[in-house]
């Protein structure tokens, strides 16, 4: 699903036209993104929660030429599905 | 769940309750996409996927048995690249200035508003940006002047009541005190730049603007003119058409056409001299306006699959010629190249110049308006 079929199916779901939901996508993922930046976490209900992930530097090795290469420390989002994402993902497509 | 709700029915400027709608929309939206496809891409944020996880076996630790974990799906998270760019440039420190930046701004509207409780408001608004400037400076140093002990007072009182970011910066700015000259100088540039820019652009829109009108006036006024003219030529044209023919009636009752006249090339003086004020009623039949047969060389009933060039060629010997059969019988003809069976065609006899294909006039003639008649039914 693109972000076009996402704007298309909310669109029809919330009643919205499809500029406004284009609007209200975009304001959501910029909450979302400024919040985990300022290293919050959000929780969406029946839905999951994303956080921010530290990463520490760690060298790795090329295992075909022995080359060690740094790879800097940084942070990740991560996302946790909650019970009721599970069930949902889990039941209908079996 | 709330503060998002919430968040977002700032942000987008809609009720909290829309807010609500459409979170419930998007992660109902959000599942289905996940169950149709296991991909979901939020632009701007990241792809949620859903990844099989196969069954495994395991053991139970208390008990010691071994058990099978099914398999099931599980959904993951992609960050999107241009989020991950976002985040990394956040965390460089290139914040501080830009926070510096907004509390000078903090501080020129606090300044504004004791320069209004005390009294004299000529004097600050016309030496706000100075004040502003110079206090910023001053505000690290300890040696102070009076009024200083005040606004960092008040700007605490206000920090405290406005946004929740604010008690976060001040701690964070305050030791960084030893850079702070250059900030300064940067927040000097910052200032004069946007002061530069912002009366610029309008001025740059607004002269494009104008431009724009200009043009779209000339070439108003040149359409107009065009069209002036050629529809002055049209009446003009059909004026003498109509002057010329009652008088050609008169002189030369049997022939209506004044061609026929002029084709006879008569002797007598009389006659040369009705010639000569005729002669300028030829180029009529060189107008693009449409010419009035009134004699008819014979009638054609329309066989199957016939065109008007078949026609013109059969009569005439020319198929070119066709145009004039066209414009004789417009009443019938809705366009030049449909032509019904068994449509009664009236052939016009055609004036010498006319018929002759090789004059060049009649040629351009002939071009132009088959030109016009197949365009205008195109």
């Amino acid at each position: 699903m693109t972000n076009k079929e996402l704007i298309q199916s909310v669109s029809q779901k919330a009643a919205l036209t499809k500029q406004a939901t284009e609007k209200l996508l975009e304001a959501t993922a910029q909450i979302i993104a400024e919040t985990l930046n300022e290293g919050g976490d959000v929780k969406i209900q029946h839905f999951g929660s994303l956080e921010v992930r530290d990463h520490q530097a760690r060298t790795i090795t090329n295992p075909r030429n022995g080359k060690k290469t740094e790879i800097p420390a940084k942070q990740v989002w991560t996302f946790k599905a909650n019970a009721r994402l599970k069930q949902v993902v889990n039941e209908k497509s079996k | 769940m709330v503060s998002l709700r919430r968040a977002l029915s700032a942000r987008g400027r809609v009720s909290e309750k829309v807010a609500d709608d459409f979170l419930n929309a998007l992660t109902e939206s959000i599942q289905e996409g996940l169950k149709a496809d296991g991909n979901v891409t939020i632009s701007g944020l990241g792809t949620f996927k859903l990844q099989d996880m196969p069954a495994r076996e395991s053991v139970n630790v208390t008990t010691g048995e071994r058990i099978t974990i099914e398999g099931y799906k599980k959904v993951v998270f992609t960050q999107g690249a241009a989020r991950a760019k976002a985040a990394k440039q956040t965390e460089e420190p290139i914040d501080p200035i830009k926070k510096l930046g907004e509390q000078a701004e903090e501080i020129k509207d606090i300044l504004s508003e004791i320069s209004a409780i005390s009294g004299d408001n000529s004097l600050a608004e016309s030496s706000l940006p100075e004040n502003s400037l110079s206090d910023s400076s001053h505000r690290t140093t300890p040696p102070q002047p009076p009024i200083n002990g005040v606004e960092t007072c008040r700007q605490a009182g206000l920090s405290d009541n406005g946004e929740g970011k604010e008690p976060e910066n001040e701690p964070t700015i305050e030791p960084a005190s030893t850079e702070q000259p250059q900030h300064d100088v940067k927040e000097e540039e910052k200032k004069e730049n946007g002061e530069t820019k912002k009366p610029f652009n309008p001025w740059l829109t607004g002269l494009i603007t104008i431009g724009v009108f200009a043009m779209l006036l000339v070439i108003a006024f040149f359409v107009l003119r065009h069209s002036i003219i050629h529809w002055a030529e049209n009446m003009r044209s059909n004026l003498e058409q109509r002057v010329n023919k009652p008088e050609q009636s008169t002189v030369v009752p049997k022939k209506t056409a004044d061609f026929s006249a002029e084709a006879e090339k008569v002797s007598s003086t009389e006659n040369t001299e009705q010639a000569e004020t005729r002669t300028p009623t030829k180029p009529n039949y060189y107008n693009d306006a449409e010419r009035k047969f009134t004699e008819w060389q014979a009638t054609e009933i329309v066989g199957q699959d016939s065109r008007l060039a078949w026609v013109a060629k059969k009569h005439y010997g020319e198929k070119e010629l066709w145009v004039f059969i066209y414009e004789a019988n417009r009443d019938k003809l809705n366009a030049a190249d449909y032509v019904l069976p068994g449509m009664e065609l009236r052939i016009p006899k055609l004036p010498a110049e006319l018929r002759d294909v090789n004059n060049p006039q009649t040629k351009a003639l002939l071009e132009r308006l088959s030109k016009k008649y197949l365009q205008v039914n195109n």
